[in-house]
């Protein structure tokens, strides 16, 4: 688990939530949902996890108070300055409450590949298969072929299984576990990488195909994630100028506060009427799409600036209280 | 784990649980939807997914396709009902693959099948505080997390996922890792039957009276109920006579599952009718009690499970070495793939070296 932090991934970060904020700019009218812009970029929600699970995600009581608790704070102020109950928008958030349901069967899957990264006999590496396949499998092959056009009539549906659940944020991050133990960086090159994500664009794009239904570019769709494993890997290729790194440095704090201001209904309402404005001015949908996306990235940043003061002027309290769950947290699930 | 050898006490609690099952199935939805004992019998389903943890699963791809052969037959003997009851039951039978369909549990379970290499290499590898890291969270989804959503007012201010709901196979995973545990922490010698017994009680007389608060699958109550019950048919010992009859039984326990769920699934959207439903308002005409006509369904329903299951069984006896031989021929093909693919890294590694 990285204690400096990676400014490319940082970086990835960034980019990769001005991708989210275009699909939502895009998607927030259900009849759009299917539109080019938005299904090309999921490949974003599905890189997040990606990183997740490359950096490796350490449970602990203390994260999932600060994450849920960052999303009850944005839904207040959204609630409070623009519209909509507080309640109604916190439950709205889904990759919220399903990275934390993730976040709770990470260290199953850590344990499982940390014991067993380090043999090198056949054997025991297969172990390490054995056990992330099926796994893997589960999402991309049962939960991906269940949203396919005639065929899903006569694959079986459970619960969890859809692409917003947590089970998919998990397959996803066994994916970003095995890069890094796999060492996948030193697999590829530009050259596959740019034939992968040929393919992956041509297969997210059949979606748009009235016959396939939307299903090749959701979450659980291996184009998707190939695409993401191909970005992710040109990011890890990435030098940040230290200029930029820095501007990176700043916002990183808040990608995740960004996702919380702006998908909710009452950020629907800014997007609704930012669109029928720009419209009225003439400017084509690509470019209202766009900018859209691009007013909900820094508006977030702007907006999440009071919790980042409110952090800095209660930071004793708060510290304190974080060394208490810390503790807590030690002493129940990691202490010797 | 996975030992061959059948605990006569073990099959005699499954096949409760399953009468349990097919009583369920008779009272929780058309006539007398919702009587008494409905609430009580929740605990059946974890009882089953508990003896699987204590046991344990070993994954293999013949067990899935094992496991499914019976709900296509099951799938299969629908049409059939349809044919002798009314019309339009040919949608109706790719309507029970759903996840609200008859087969719910046998999904859900197939998922915990896929997990459980991962459960067991914890269990087997992990020190006693990673494994405790690893499974009080997922004990913690599947039996608080997912029961807090249970409750009409509660579920408002909790954050919910696709998943946690009480069906599913987070759920399974839960009451399989606290099975493990369970096994681990040697329960059944630790309790005695004494209280077992009281434990089973109180458990029963809460779910009896709870109006329906406590008797969701994932409840901890529910589960108590299954362990406790557990232990105490593992502690029964059987003549050999009951016995004989228990292992004649017993290997159509999952056929009974699967036929109960999907006679028990309504034909039509519009009108809501089952064969239980036959079965319950023949036995009603004929001037039986309500508790009686229930009992006589239930009994009816695992009767016909059994019976209808016996043509398959017996293709299975006649055919058992080909289809022996495929599976095995599958299991291997997986575990070829599996060897040649860390072949493949391990070469990628020593080229990188």
């Amino acid at each position: 688990m990285a204690i400096e932090r990676d400014r490319a991934i940082d970086l990835l970060r960034c980019v990769l939530m001005s991708f989210i904020c275009l699909i939502h700019a895009v998607g927030y009218v259900d009849a759009r949902c299917n539109h080019c812009l938005a299904i090309i970029s999921r490949f974003a929600v599905v890189g997040f996890v990606l990183i997740s699970g490359y950096l490796g995600v350490r449970f602990s009581v203390l994260k999932v108070i600060k994450l849920e608790g960052t999303g009850v704070f944005c839904a207040m102020v959204i609630s409070v300055f623009i519209g909509g109950e507080v309640v109604e928008i916190f439950r709205s958030y889904w990759f919220l409450h399903a990275y934390v349901l993730m976040m709770f069967l990470a260290p199953l899957v850590n344990k499982c590949l940390e014991v067993n990264v380090a043999l090198t006999n056949y054997a025991k590496k297969k172990i390490v298969l054995h056990a992330v396949l099926p796994c893997v499998l589960l999402v991309y092959l049962w939960g991906f072929m269940s949203g396919a056009p005639l065929i899903w009539r006569v694959i079986p549906r459970t619960e969890g299984l859809v692409p917003f659940s947590g089970l998919t944020l998990l397959a996803i991050y066994v994916v970003g576990r095995c890069y890094r133990i796999f060492n996948l960086q030193a697999l590829l090159s530009w050259y596959k990488i740019i034939f992968i994500m040929m393919f992956c664009v041509i297969g997210v794009l059949t979606s748009k195909l009235s016959w396939a239904g939307g299903f090749l570019a959701w979450y659980n769709s291996p184009f998707v994630l190939s695409f993401a494993i191909c970005v992710f890997w040109m990011f890890r290729k990435i030098n940040v100028y230290p200029f930029v790194g820095r501007i990176v440095a700043w916002i990183t704090p808040s990608v995740f506060s960004i996702y919380l201001f702006h998908c909710n209904k009452g950020w629907y309402l800014v997007f609704d009427k930012l669109e029928t404005m720009f419209l009225s001015w003439g400017m084509s949908e690509y470019y209202v799409f766009v900018l859209n996306a691009l007013i909900a990235f820094f508006a977030g940043i702007v907006m999440d600036v009071p919790r980042r003061i409110l952090i800095v002027v209660f930071k004793r309290p708060l510290k304190w209280l974080c060394q208490m769950i810390e503790k807590v947290d030690e002493s129940v699930f990691y202490g010797h | 784990m996975g030992t061959n050898k059948r605990d006569p006490g073990i099959e005699l609690y499954r096949i409760c649980l399953m009468f349990g099952i097919c009583l369920l199935h008779c009272v929780c939805q058309g006539m007398w939807r919702g009587i008494w004992p409905c609430n009580l019998l929740g605990f059946c389903v974890p009882g089953f997914v508990f003896i699987s943890g204590w046991f344990g699963i070993k994954f293999s791809l013949s067990k899935v396709i094992r496991l499914y052969s019976i709900p296509v037959y099951a799938s299969l003997l629908a049409p059939l009902c349809g044919g002798v009851m009314g019309n339009g039951y040919w949608i109706d039978v790719l309507r029970v693959w759903d996840a609200d369909g008859g087969f719910w549990f046998i999904h859900a379970y197939v998922i915990l099948m896929l997990f459980s290499p991962l459960i067991n290499m914890m269990f087997d590898k992990a020190s006693q505080k990673e494994k405790f890291c690893a499974v009080v969270p997922i004990v913690f989804i599947g039996m608080c997390w997912g029961v807090l959503l249970n409750y009409n007012h509660l579920r408002l201010y909790i954050p919910s996922s696709s998943g946690l709901e009480s069906g599913s196979s987070l759920t399974f995973m839960a009451i399989y890792c606290i099975a493990r545990l369970c096994r681990e922490y040697r329960l059944d010698e630790k309790i005695s039957i004494v209280i077992a017994i009281l434990c089973s009680i109180s458990c029963t007389i809460l779910l009896s009276f709870s109006r329906g608060y406590f008797c969701h699958i994932n409840n901890p109550v529910c589960l108590v109920l299954a362990a406790s019950l557990f232990v105490i048919f593992k502690r029964l010992e059987i003549p050999n006579s009951i016995t004989k009859v228990i292992t004649f039984f017993s290997p159509f326990m999952f056929s009974v599952y699967c036929i109960s769920g999907t006679i028990y699934f309504p034909f039509t959207e519009q009108k809501f009718f089952s064969v239980i439903e036959f079965i319950k308002k023949s036995f009603f005409a004929m001037g039986f009690s309500t508790y009686t006509c229930v009992l006589l369904a239930a009994l009816g329903s695992f009767l016909i499970g059994v019976i209808a299951d016996l043509p398959r069984w017996l293709i299975g006896r006649l055919a058992k070495q080909p289809i022996h031989a495929f599976l095995r021929n599958l299991d291997n093909k997986y575990e070829n793939v599996l060897v040649s693919f860390s072949r493949l890294k391990q070469g990628c590694e020593n080229d990188g070296k």
